[in-house]
């Protein structure tokens, strides 16, 4: 099959730029890793800008990019439901009320909390599944990569994996989580500015907003007004919206995922940690603007969507079609960079996470224990090395067996969907018990697993696939915090000395920032109100 | 006297947070060099170059974007060390 784009000499030098760039930084940062908090947590001395936009980037990878340029298509406008419901009030609540005790109790990792609050029990739980988790979805981003380059491009598999994973590699183990986070912010703007032509050549093309709305069935136009019932594109209702989605998925992964909460981490104090994801939340805002535009465009502008060559849509394909449509060589460069680039730094931000983990709450927990911290820096160093090996690995099995893909994403939703209960409880109520902790997260990860053989061999029902994911997210919470609650009045309490600066009743309020405008509060109201504006504009 | 002390100890705490590298350089570098290759690539390429983008000039146009964009992170960097020093 040919490629679908052909790239010139111009290009390749925009790529080979953006390669040089990078390598350069992760090269220059080397002499600054001394020790173990500069490898895993950038010595806690990086700005609030800069953790804030790493925080959104996190999660701004090519195949989100690519996956929500789809989900317009096919949903339209509900779209945006991913950006506003379902992130922004859980980034203003992670800044406002979790980071205190997050960045407060000097904690370095997710884990790390859960043993302080809860017991060894629950950290184990939760350091080794997630360990698992983000180093196989590392060998699963590079396989997609190397994928999309060999259709888009005609590049070869082995060489894409072989070459992203080296060059992670190399930035990784020079500069740990500070190239990682340095990495992202570069990526932030390159992919901004890599596919922003593409929606203005779309737009142009299709008469602007006002052409979009007068060609567009009406029930692509709105996000919430066919909501009433099930019975519209997304296939989902206002409550598996509200609470799944909103609520359980939204809250579960932006407030206890450690890839986020990493990037928080590393600011400089305590302000600036709290300021991280509300920072983040107004460019997250208007992330629609690169997705769900595209994806109408691609409605009306696309033979192969607009039912004119009478194939079957790909929806997945729909980006990768649009710039291959509008933009020539050159800028075409630009875009594509900007694709790579989230594809890297989606592997290093995974690979550091996965290092953290390891170093911290696996090698330092249950193999060496009170070793120098120097050997804890070489060990995040060498585990980079086979944490970049597994996921090249996982590349090539994926490869050889693509279901196995569903099969981990499905697996990982069990472990995530539970977990915003465990520190929702662990946070506000200091009665919640280490057991109680334990066996709450155990029970909503089996309620998730149960709830998917039962929606698989029939015996309940959802209009679709996507109300089935967001009502089993919703069903693993609760599980997770009746279990929680009911345990922990049977089993012994913890003493309250033991939880200051664990839970919010027994930790002394932090002090306001004497100025009004780098206060976190008034900035996660301002974006609270704009997301509200904004549904009710596209209602 | 008492007011360079504060200065200089706030100069030190500043130092000792101050991150690794400044971030802003490298953006910067990389921005210019972009917009720099894609509106001289824009200034030599035809008119009918840009069927596929509806006739526009995109590189050209773009490209000065991309160039203004990088040389304002560069500005920004060196016109604060040079405050500094």
């Amino acid at each position: 099959m040919d490629p679908i784009v052909s790239l010139n000499f111009i290009d390749y030098a925009i790529i080979g730029g953006y390669i040089l760039v990078i390598m350069l930084v992760g090269y220059a940062l080397k002499k600054y890793m001394r020790t173990g908090e500069d490898f895993f947590l950038s010595g806690r001395s990086l700005p609030s800008w800069i953790t804030g936009l790493a925080f959104l980037s996190a999660n701004l990878g090519a195949l989100e990019v690519i996956g929500m340029v789809a989900n317009s298509a096919k949903y339209g406008i509900a779209t945006v439901h991913f950006y506003w419901i379902g992130a922004i009030p859980a980034m203003v609540f992670l800044g406002i009320f979790m980071m205190p005790f997050y960045y407060g109790s000097k904690v370095r990792t997710v884990p790390e909390y859960l043993k302080l609050r809860y017991n060894e029990a629950t950290r184990g739980l939760n350091a080794i599944s997630f360990a698992i988790m983000t180093v196989l979805m590392s060998g699963i981003s590079l396989y997609a990569m190397a994928l999309l380059l060999k259709i888009m491009l005609g590049w070869s598999l082995t060489g894409s994996i072989l070459f992203a994973a080296v060059v992670v590699l190399l930035y990784v183990f020079w500069g740990g989580l500070s190239s990682s986070i340095y990495n992202e912010v570069i990526q932030f703007f390159l992919i901004w500015l890599g596919l922003l032509p593409v929606v203005f050549l779309g737009l142009k093309q299709v008469g602007g907003l006002a052409g979009l709305g007068t060609r567009l069935n009406d029930s692509l136009l709105h996000a919430w007004k066919y909501l009433g019932s099930s019975n519209n594109p997304l296939g989902v209702d206002w409550a598996g919206v509200v609470l799944g989605l909103g609520f359980v998925l939204s809250f579960g992964y932006w407030t206890t995922d450690f890839l986020v909460v990493q990037r928080a981490l590393a600011s400089r104090d305590i302000n600036s940690s709290r300021m991280t994801p509300i920072i983040a939340s107004f460019p997250k805002m208007l992330v629609p603007i690169l997705v769900v535009i595209p994806g109408l465009v691609a409605l009306l502008v696309l033979p192969e969507f607009s039912g004119a060559s009478g194939q079957t849509a790909e929806y997945n394909s729909a980006l990768i079609l649009l710039m291959a449509h509008y933009l020539p060589n050159g800028i075409l460069g630009l875009a594509i960079t900007g694709l790579l680039a989230s594809f890297m730094s989606g592997m290093a931000g995974n690979i550091t996470a996965f290092n953290t983990i390891w170093t911290y709450d696996i090698y330092g927990t249950y193999i060496k224990k009170g070793k120098p911290d120097s050997h804890y820096l070489q060990m995040g160093k060498w585990a980079t090395v086979f944490g970049i090996f597994i996921s090249i690995g996982t590349a090539y099995i994926v490869k050889s067996f693509p279901n196995l893909m569903d099969y981990m994403q499905l697996i990982f939703s069990f472990f995530n969907a539970p977990l915003f209960a465990t520190f929702l409880l662990g946070m506000f109520w200091a009665g919640a018990t280490g057991w109680g902790g334990f066996f709450g997260l155990l029970s909503g990860i089996l309620a998730a697993a149960t709830h998917y053989l039962l929606y698989k061999t029939g015996s309940i029902h959802y209009s679709s696939e996507m109300a089935a994911n967001f009502y089993q997210a919703w069903w693993a919470w609760l599980t997770d915090f009746v279990v929680t609650i009911v345990v922990s009045l049977f089993t012994k309490k913890r003493r309250p000395e033991e939880l200051k600066g664990l839970v919010y009743s027994l930790t002394p309020r932090v002090h306001d920032h004497k100025y009004l405008l780098a206060r976190p509060e008034l900035w996660g109201s301002v974006a609270l109100l704009v997301a509200l504006i904004l549904n009710i504009i596209f209602w | 006297m008492e007011r360079e002390n504060k200065e200089n100890i706030l100069k030190k705490s500043n130092e000792e947070k101050r991150h690794f590298l400044d971030l802003k350089k490298p953006i910067g570098w990389l921005f210019t060099y972009c917009g720099l290759i894609l509106s001289v690539y824009g200034l030599l390429t035809g008119k009918d170059f840009y069927a596929k983008s509806l006739g526009i000039n995109i590189n050209l146009l773009w490209g000065a974007v991309i160039l203004v964009f990088g040389i304002v992170f560069l500005v920004s960097a060196y016109a604060r060390k040079k405050l500094q020093d």
